[in-house]
Formats: C-alpha cells, structure tokens, sequence
C-alpha cells in the first residue's frame, strides 16, 4: 500500500532547551483511521500544525502525496483545528459560500445535508451558537470535503457525550475511504472503537506506531488500558 | 484564488471603510455649517470680520468648529490604519489565521490581496479627505468673497499673466510649465503609492512580530514604529538634501521653481517604495520559512 504522508526527521525546536517533535520519522498510509495519542505537551498538536503548514519544521522534511506542504497539499488535506478558527460575525451560509469558493472539493449538498439534521440553521450567525455547537459546524465543513487526508486536532474534547456520539458517527460515515483520518486526542476510551492503527507519542518523540489489532492481540488489553500502562505517571 | 482572495477581503473591510467614509461626509457637513454659519452671521451683523462681541464670540464658535473639524479627518485616518492592522493581524495569526493558512493559496497570494485592499481603502480615504478641505474651502472663500470682490482678483490675475508673458523668457515659461507638471505627476503618484507602501509596511512589521515567541503583537507594533523611525529620518536626510541642495543649484544653474518641492515628493515616493517593497519580502519569507503560529 502506497504511503500517503511522509515523516523524515522531522524536529521542532521552540527554543534550545527542548525539542517539541524530536527526530520524528514516520510513514502513514492510505484509508486508515489513526488515532495520535499522547499526554498533553507530547507534541501531537505541533506535528499536526507542521502537516498543515502552520509552522515551520526546524529540520526534516514532510510530504503528503508525495510534495512539500503548500498550496497543493493544502488542498487535498481537510483540517479540524483544536480551537474555532470561523469569524464570529458570519453567517453558517456565508461560510458554506466561503468553503465552495475556496475547496474544489467541498460539498454543499453534504454540508447543508448535516446542518439539517442536527437543526442548525443556515442563517444564524456563528456567534449566536453554543461551542458545542460552534464544533460541529466546524467538523461539518471539514467532512464535506472529499479529501485525501482529514486531520482532526482533538475533536471531540468539550462537547457533551452525545455530541461526541455525533462527531464519531460523522467522521465514520463522511470520510472518503481512499482517505486517512488522522485524530488527534487523549479521549482514547470514546474513540478507540474507530481506530485502525494508532500513534503514540511522548516529549516530543515517536514511542510506537501500530495497529489497533496488534494491541489487543498481543498484549490482550484495550488501546486505552495499554496507554495507561506506557504513560503511567 | 487571488480575485477570490481579493473578494473576501473586501466583503470583511467594507463595513468599517464605508462607516470612516460617512464619518468624513458628515464631519465635512458639520464643519462647513460649524464654519459658513458663525461667518454670515458676522457679515449680517457688521458686514465684516470685525472685533464686535458678537464677532468674537462667532470667531470663536468656527476656531472650535475648523480644530473639531480637523481632528476628526486625522482621526478618521487614523482610525482606517489602525483597523486595517488589527484586521490584518486577526486573520492573519490569530485563531481565524488558522484558516487563512490553510487555504490553498500562496503567500503571495494572500499578501497581496490584503495589500491590495487595503491600500485601496486607504486611498479612497485620502482622496475624501482632500474633497472634504476642497469643499470646505471653497465654500468658505464663496462665503467672504464678494462677487465685486471675485471681478478684482479675476482682474488681478489677468494682470499678474500678462506682467509675466512679458518678463518671461521661452525658455522659462518651458521650465515652469515642466515644473509644475512635475510637481502635478509626484502628487498624484504620492497619493497612488504611498497608501499601498503604507500597508506593506505595516502588515510586514506585524508579520516580524511572529519571529517573538511570547509577544508576537507588541513585538508588531514596536517594528512598525522602529520601521517608520527608520523611513522619517531616511526622508527628512533627503528633504535637507533637496532644500538647501536646490537653494544652492538655483543661483548657479538655473533649477526650477518647484525642484525642491518636487523633489521632496520624489524621495517620498521613492522612500515609501523601497521600504515598502522591503517589508513586503520581509513578510513573504517570514510566511514562507518562519511561520509559528501558537
């Protein structure tokens, strides 16, 4: 199977003292759910904003489909920031115009699809929503598109248990299967049933990269119990 | 993706531009009544500018009127600089940067669409603040001036023309005529350029304030005031230059009337220029190379 990200020494120093991705080399295939876990400050969000372009490796190379990321890699990759990224004062619509102007391969239809069921309404401004709310308009636009790759930077973290039912079932049943979803949490226990393969991470190095099968098999125990085991305080 | 760059940026500034614009038609309104009115009330009164109280007290009321006046026009200018940094900046390296970054475009791109706009609005704004003086001026030189008094200097002038048709060499009447044209072309490229070096400069030094890792926006701003410092005393080495340069050239090879004018605007423009196109590469490998958005 063609690998669809590649990882090559990757580092990010944010200063001397530490590196915050340490010497990450790395290679992810395609149609795969891949869960990125870690304890917080393990340098997960860091390598999903180095995916995204965001920030600037200190050395290392990253390509997806096979080119540095730029403007074409931006386009084939649908990103899910941990922070709501919309402009308050716009219209659910206007944003939906926004995303067709601007991503060959968004959908309208199936946006306009998911706001219907779960009632938000296409007219209301983004800054009259509840956060929870505010989330999933966001996830809706990301799983419109028909990338190649979805990046999701902790998804689910801040919404009730229902909603993360909701954004589960989205993610499952919107993505493109040619395309990896790559999801970024420490909520393993809600999303472990999605996994196919998952990342571990910590001070800012790759600790194991496996599948979800091997776990179980290998060390009989469930994703979320083996990394209470490797990060055990 | 640049035009529809271009077009989202001018859907998110019309609202404010568009505001500044009226605050300037109204502050025009309300300075040319603050200062027409006071002043026929004068001439019904005395018939002239005279120290009667009631023309004291009605100097007084367009004294107030032409500072209100102009403190609203600098205030308005001001205030469409300053919206147009923190725009830039909020959708640049805020959360809503997080967008804007992974949009499929270039740098370039994306530069240049704010530049673009920007400095558009910018200039539409000088260019109401210039029509804004000229009405408030010309209605207030239609207010005193007498249509005898009009017939005089209209007379005068024709006096003036002729006296100078006579002095006047070939020659000379070439040379201010391509002065003046000179003079017309570095007023009208200050107001064409300067408001689009203006921006680059600003969204540059902004975008040096990213290079910070913990005060990325006072680090910003104090680049944006370190760059100007730079710019004012580059401009104002030039302008000693021009002045006493041309005071020196005149008596010995004949320099034109409007040269030193004219060539202060010239460094102005070309000052503005080359920091402006600085910053602007500045910020474009800052995108490219050094983005750190936290």
């Amino acid at each position: 199977m063609s690998n669809l990200v590649e990882f090559a020494g990757v580092t990010k120093c944010y200063d001397q003292q530490r590196a915050a991705v340490d010497n990450v080399t790395l290679s992810l295939p395609k149609g795969r759910i891949i869960g990125l876990l870690g304890p917080n400050g393990s340098g997960k969000t860091t390598l999903i904003k180095m995916m995204n372009g965001l920030l600037t490796p200190t050395s290392g190379t990253i390509r997806i489909n096979g080119q540095s990321v730029g403007p074409d890699t931006k386009a084939r990759v649908a990103y899910l920031p941990d922070r709501t990224y919309l402009a308050g004062n716009k219209k659910v619509s206007q944003i939906l115009d926004y995303f067709v102007d601007f991503y060959s391969d968004f959908s309208r239809k199936k946006a306009e699809e998911m706001l219907k069921n779960l009632n938000i309404e296409p007219q209301a401004r983004l800054n009259s929503l509840s956060k929870g709310t505010k989330e999933k308009v966001q996830l809706i636009l990301v799983m419109s598109r028909n990338a190649d790759l979805y990046i999701l930077d902790e998804p689910i973290a801040g919404v009730d248990p229902a909603a993360r039912d909701y954004i589960l079932r989205t993610i499952i049943n919107n993505y493109n299967p040619e395309a990896t979803v790559l999801i970024s949490t420490h909520l393993i226990s809600d999303i472990e049933q999605v996994l196919d393969e998952v990342i571990f991470m910590r001070y800012g190095k790759l600790v194991l990269y496996t599948s979800v099968d091997s776990i179980r098999e290998q060390k009989g125990k469930s994703v979320d119990a083996y990394f209470r085991e490797v990060f055990a305080c | 993706m640049l035009g529809k760059l271009i077009k989202y940026e001018w859907k998110s500034t019309y609202k404010m531009g568009g505001i500044i614009l009226l605050v300037i038609a109204v502050m025009t309104l309300l300075g040319t009544l603050g200062f027409v009115l006071p002043l026929n009330l004068i001439m019904e009164d005395s018939g002239e500018l005279g120290e009667s109280p009631m023309g004291v007290f009605m100097g007084m009321m367009m004294l107030m009127s032409m500072m209100l006046y102009i403190f609203a026009l600098i205030g308005a200018s001001y205030a469409m600089m300053i919206y147009q940094g923190v725009h830039f900046y909020k959708t640049m390296y805020t959360d809503e940067g997080y967008l804007t970054q992974t949009l499929p475009v270039t740098p370039r791109q994306l530069l240049f669409s704010k530049t673009f706009v920007a400095g558009i609005w910018t200039m539409l704004i000088g260019l109401s603040i210039m029509v804004s003086i000229v009405i408030l001026f010309s209605t207030f030189f239609s207010s005193i001036i007498t249509p005898s008094a009009w017939q005089e200097f209209e007379e005068m002038w024709r006096e003036l023309q002729r006296e100078l048709q006579r002095e006047m060499t070939q020659e000379m009447s070439v040379q201010i005529n391509l002065s003046v044209l000179h003079f017309c072309l570095s007023m009208l490229l200050l107001l064409l350029v300067t408001p689009f070096c203006t921006m680059m400069t600003m969204f540059g030094a902004l975008t040096i304030g990213q290079l910070s890792r913990k005060y990325k926006a006072l680090v910003g701003i104090l680049s944006y005031f370190g760059v100007m410092i730079v710019q004012s005393v580059i401009m104002q080495f030039l302008q000693f230059i021009f002045t006493f340069g041309s005071a020196m050239f005149r008596f010995s090879a004949q320099m034109p009337f409007y040269g030193n004018t004219a060539g202060t605007y010239d460094s102005t423009i070309v000052v503005s220029l080359i920091m402006g196109i600085s910053m602007y590469f500045v910020a474009h490998y800052i995108l490219t190379k050094k983005l750190n958005m936290d």
